[in-house]
């Protein structure tokens, strides 16, 4: 991979909540090596005794930012943080989207939160000029979160499951539809278990290659512990740093308990 | 700065990490100050390689963690050919942790890492993740037994890791040293028990971390008035006055497992403590704060 993980006590400079749900935060960057779009951080947070894992969302040479859902203590607290006070990381951690490889024709899938990632690879997809359309789906209008995505993505495709805007469906639907009549060399998704489960179904039946960024439950976020394997066609790998972005073709999908 | 002895080993440190959260050895380069840390201590590696439990496998609690690997790793003999040769230029005494479900298994894999040159190895006589057997150190006899076995194997310095699920440690750490060993390493992780409210399923595991610190300590403290070896005392060390603690309480270096993962500055924030400690009371040598505060009178 190249960068090594560090240690490292970073300022927020921002923070932006959404909805009571959703938080974006902003720190400066102090990672002597730069940070890859699929790649994590591990944040220490005092109320909870593990470190949480947050995708990188946005990275400049000056600043690194996270956009998560409040779902219990940790998010929860980790959202009450202000401007000026100090987190505790460990990262970049993990691989990233393969997307070098590819040049057009590029489709990437974001369902609800799982469109944080997604951000920071978009980013870099414009900046090497390479040809993508971009998925988002939620469950309804005031659940997407399309707003924090860089400009210049053409086309970005939404979708709700009550159609509130968008197209109404599921994200996998719409991808279907959008099979049938387009070509894709590669899609890229981040999402809910049972949306990549079902992106992985749809990509296989398409013969197209699919790369997915997993969760799981962690301790270590390091590589060493062996607490975050996920069933493969190679055994166990773990999320942490074996992923968390899989070969969609290599998970055995009906092996992970989802949590 | 704190040269300690242990056997023939000399430690920069007298912080060690804790088998099973330090992988095969090199993969902390970037987090972990390793000027700050002894020794290499390794994952227990068994003779064949061990898939491990399944998922999930790490359960938060309140003030620690519940685990249930399983031993997952990749076999001694992967270890020696793609591992070894990587940790050994990393200029630190390497700590080899063995383990297995059968005496036999155990024994086998120690005849192979017996012949490779490394500085220690462990016996992980108490692992709670590997099903169908009573611990091995939760009884006198058995451990004893065993440690008698792997000294006719080898005289490397071995060192023995015990359960704390015993009635009394002091048995079974004397049944060790009896055998034979040079070291014990007290202790692995408690048993517990966790409930997965999702699926309604009782979970049964290792526990270490904070929590656990009180228990781990007393019982060092109760080993060191039983046996004469030195001691390894791992177990919920989660601070610079908890390390410091440790030692006092009969521990002659302490290994650091699950607050490692949570702070990676803890081995340099505990030898700073202890640096604090040896100047406010004047000690010139180690032998003199090991056990300080276990000791008969
Ligand atoms: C590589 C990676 C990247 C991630 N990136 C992002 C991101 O960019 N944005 C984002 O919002 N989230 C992300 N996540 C998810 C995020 O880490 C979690 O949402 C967060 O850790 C939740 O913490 P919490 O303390 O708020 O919730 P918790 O209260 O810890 O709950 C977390 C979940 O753990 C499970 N759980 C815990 N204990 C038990 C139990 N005893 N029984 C059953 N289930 C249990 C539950 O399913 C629960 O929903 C990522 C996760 C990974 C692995
Ligand atoms: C995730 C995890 C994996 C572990 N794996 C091993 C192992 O392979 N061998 C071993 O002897 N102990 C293993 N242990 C136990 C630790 O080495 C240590 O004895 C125990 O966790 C108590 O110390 P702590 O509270 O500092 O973590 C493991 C502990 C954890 C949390």
């Amino acid at each position: 991979m190249g960068n090594e993980i560090e240690h490292k006590i970073v300022r927020i400079k921002e923070k932006k909540i959404y909805k009571e749900k959703f938080c974006f935060l902003t720190t400066e960057n102090r990672f002597l090596s730069n940070p890859l779009p699929g790649q994590f951080i591990h944040i220490r947070i005092e109320s909870v005794f593990l470190r949480r894992p947050f995708s990188i969302a946005e990275f400049s040479s000056k600043t690194m930012s996270i956009f998560f859902q409040l779902k219990g203590k940790g998010t929860s607290s980790l959202s009450q943080k202000n401007r000026g006070e100090n987190i505790d990381v460990i990262g970049p951690v993990g691989n990233s989207f393969p997307y070098e490889r590819f040049k057009e024709n590029i489709l990437v899938v974001a369902g609800g939160i799982g469109i944080a990632p997604m951000i920071f690879l978009s980013s870099e997809l414009l900046k090497t000029k390479k040809k993508f359309s971009f998925f988002h789906g939620a469950q309804n209008k005031n659940s997407l979160l399309n707003f924090f995505l860089p400009e210049g993505i053409s086309p970005v495709i939404i979708s709700t499951d009550d159609g509130s805007k968008g197209k109404k469906g599921k994200i996998t639907d719409i991808l279907e539809d959008y099979l049938k009549k387009e070509k894709v060399d590669v899609i890229f998704a981040s999402g809910p278990y049972f949306m990549l489960k079902k992106t992985a179904e749809i990509s296989t039946r398409f013969n197209i290659p699919c790369y997915v960024s997993m969760e799981n439950r962690m301790f270590c976020g390091t590589g060493v512990c062996q607490g975050c394997v996920i069933e493969t066609k190679d055994g166990f790998q773990k999320v942490c740093t074996d992923g968390p972005v899989f070969d969609a073709e290599q998970i055995r999908w009906k092996d992970i308990p989802y949590a | 700065m704190h040269k300690i002895k242990l056997g023939k080993m000399e430690l920069d440190s007298p912080v060690i990490p804790a088998s099973g959260v330090f992988g095969y050895g090199d993969e902390l380069k970037g987090l972990i100050d390793y000027k700050k840390i002894g020794a290499i201590v390794t994952k227990t590696l068994t003779i064949k390689e061990r898939k491990g439990n399944p998922q999930p496998r790490i359960w938060e609690l309140e003030n620690g963690l519940l685990n249930t690997i399983g031993l997952q790793n990749i076999g001694v003999e992967r270890f020696c050919e793609e591992k070894l040769p990587v940790i050994k230029k990393l200029k630190k005494p390497v700590i080899v942790s063995i383990g297995g479900e059968t005496d036999d298994e155990i024994l086998l894999c120690l005849e192979y890492i017996s012949k490779k040159d490394i500085e220690a190895i462990e016996l992980n006589l108490s692992c709670p993740n590997i099903a169908g057997r009573n611990l091995i150190s939760e009884n006198p006899e058995a451990t004893y037994n065993i440690i008698k076995q792997a000294r006719k194997i080898t005289r490397s310095f071995l060192i023995a890791k015990l359960s704390p699920n015993v009635t009394d440690v002091g048995e079974t750490g004397s049944a060790a040293e009896e055998a034979g060993t040079d070291a014990l390493c007290a202790f692995n992780t408690f048993k517990g028990l966790t409930f997965d409210w999702k699926n309604h399923k009782v979970i049964l595991g290792g526990v270490s971390g904070d929590a656990i610190f009180p228990l781990s300590c007393r019982l060092v403290h109760q080993l060191y008035q039983n046996v004469s070896i030195p001691i390894i005392g791992i177990g919920g060390i989660h601070s610079p006055e908890t390390g410091l603690l440790m030692i006092l309480c009969g521990a002659t270096i302490i290994g650091i497992g699950t607050s490692l993962m949570i702070n990676p500055d803890l081995p340099g924030e505990i030898l700073n403590e202890i640096k604090k400690y040896k100047k406010e009371k004047n000690i010139k040598k180690w032998d003199e704060i090991v056990g300080r505060k276990a000791r008969f009178f």
